[in-house]
């Protein structure tokens, strides 16, 4: 990915809809809402998107031409696709995808789209271990992995509650400063609230999960060239990314707590320049809260096993040394099925464009985005992305 | 009579849920690796072959993560909230099951375990775990 360092690459644009729960309009609905918005925003004529980068939805699983019916029914005609199935990982993913096809001179405009509606409509099935050799023992939902990897976690170093209690405070803080995010989200809430929530799937709360709804959130992916031409007063580049899939495909770490982010994290910052100390806000996935306890740890800004202190000896709102998930994150805004990391990204993108209204980091010049996708068999995830952005 | 989801087998999988009728636990094994695998899969993770060997699992192992799920998979409201574990086999491999003969409150990550055998249901029957202690 060295050529991200050359800043030729440029997010120009971003939009996205308000997180509504049990909404009525379709994912393609939503998606024709949410170019409108990006249109609007950058000025930018239709006809000059040349490239088209989705992700896979919920809603419409069972449409194995989802990106070629988005692209009929946006009116779009592009010359490069993409359709990335990495869950969580995908949205960062795709802009880096965009970012090597442009560079390559495949397409010079990429609209970068998710777009889903699960809460009415889920027909998305997981097939193979899943279906087999998962559910028919009593795996029902996502946060019975997360619950034992927890307890992994736990057995090692304790259960970092009093930590996560403190994220769950501040990104709540952060969605009640946030229009977009989910109505029924946007409650004031306190650490007893968290620590007093009923248990999903012991150690796991019901307060450290997400909460599925519907929505869309679209990037403009270009040169910066182009970003310039078209107007565009701050630009944001990607300048460095890292991917792991499947990472410790055999078993050999031993420890399920480890994941993809140990490999993915350290090398991300190394290549962008940046010591985890320079990073200015942070904006991880966020399905469980026992999932940024692990990335604050193996991307390096703490230790293993201290991420707990690390947050609690920190001010982690916007004002503060290491702003986290400002928005609310996925988990006091919303996650709208596979459109799911949108929510981050457009957050970074945001406080880097000088656009976060009240919730305003104070002139940030960099961000760390990550992704995390798809449940493994008896480990952890299978997807562990870390983008990092800087303003132009 | 029961509302949970049967246990499939494919042509890969077959040996393995046959056995399972039968008690028996097969894992893969690569003799080129000397390594085994769980759970099935059309070619070897360590070396670059098919043929791989079907071999019974000892049926130890020591408990990787535990938790107490209180939000039902179909068919198993009644016996809510139900203890899930991932168990490491003494062989190597991590293996995803129910956990029986223990409350949640006594399960300690670490400790010793072995697998007992649930119902027949479908093409297979259900593994689960118990602590290696534990009276079947």
């Amino acid at each position: 990915m060295g050529f991200l360092a050359e800043r030729g690459i440029a997010i120009a644009g971003c939009a996205d809809t308000k997180l509504v729960k049990g909404g009525d309009r379709t994912a393609l609905e939503l998606a024709g809402d949410v170019l409108e918005s990006l249109l609007a925003q950058t000025g930018i004529e239709r006809d000059r998107i040349d490239g088209l980068a989705a992700t896979p939805a919920n809603a419409e699983a069972s449409n194995p031409f989802w990106t070629n019916m988005l692209a009929d029914a946006l009116g779009l005609s592009p010359v490069w696709t993409q359709v990335s199935d990495l869950g969580g990982g995908s949205i960062i993913a795709n802009i880096v995808r965009a970012a090597a096809a442009i560079h390559a001179g495949l397409c010079e405009t990429v609209l970068c789209l998710a777009a889903d509606a699960p809460t009415g409509r889920f027909l998305a099935r997981q097939s193979g271990y899943r279906t087999e050799f998962m559910d028919p023992l009593g795996f029902s939902v996502l946060p019975i992995a997360f619950g034992l990897l927890s307890s992994a976690y736990a057995e090692k170093y304790g259960l970092p509650e009093r930590g996560m209690a403190k994220l769950a405070v501040a990104q709540r803080r952060g969605a009640l400063l946030n229009d977009q995010a989910c109505e029924v989200l946007r409650k004031p809430l306190t650490e007893e609230d968290y620590l007093a929530s009923r248990m999903i799937s012991h150690p796991l709360r019901l307060l450290d999960c997400v909460m599925r709804c519907d929505g869309a959130n679209a990037f403009l992916v270009t040169s910066t060239k182009t970003a310039r031409e078209i107007g565009c007063e701050t630009i944001v580049h990607p300048i460095a990314y890292r991917e792991r899939v499947n990472f410790d495909p055999r078993g050999d770490v031993g420890d399920i707590t480890v994941t993809g982010f140990s490999d993915v994290g350290p090398a991300a910052l190394r290549d962008a320049g940046l010591s985890p100390g320079d990073v200015q806000s942070f904006h991880p996935y966020d399905d469980f809260f026992i999932a940024v306890i692990l990335q604050l740890e193996q991307i390096g800004f703490c230790k293993p096993g201290e991420a707990e202190r690390y947050i609690l000896e920190r001010d982690i709102g916007p004002g503060g040394a290491l702003p986290i998930n400002t928005s609310g994150g996925q988990i006091s805004a919303g996650q709208p099925g596979l459109a799911n990391g949108g929510v981050n990204l457009i957050e970074a993108v945001r406080q880097l464009r000088g656009e976060a209204g009240p919730r305003q980091i104070p002139e940030p010049r960099n961000a760390v985005v990550t992704g995390i996708g798809i449940i493994q068999y008896a480990r952890n995830w299978g997807c562990s992305n870390v983008l990092v952005l800087e303003r132009g | 009579m029961t509302d949970k989801p049967p246990f499939t087998a494919t042509e890969l999988t077959r040996p393995f849920w046959d056995a399972t009728l039968e008690r028996r636990f097969l894992l893969q094994y690569d003799p080129a690796a000397d390594r085994y695998q769980f759970y099935p899969r059309p070619i070897s993770l360590f070396t670059p072959r098919t043929d791989l060997e079907w071999r019974e699992a000892s049926g130890a192992g020591t408990l990787v993560a535990v938790s107490l799920c209180h939000t039902p998979g179909p068919g198993f409201g009644p016996e809510t909230p139900y203890i899930l574990s991932i168990v490491r086999l003494r062989e190597g491999p991590r293996v995803f099951a129910r956990v029986t003969g223990a409350a949640y409150e006594d399960l300690r990550v670490g400790q010793e375990m072995r697998l007992v055998w649930g119902e027949e249901r479908g093409e297979g029957r259900e593994y689960l775990f118990a602590p290696a202690g534990a009276n079947p």
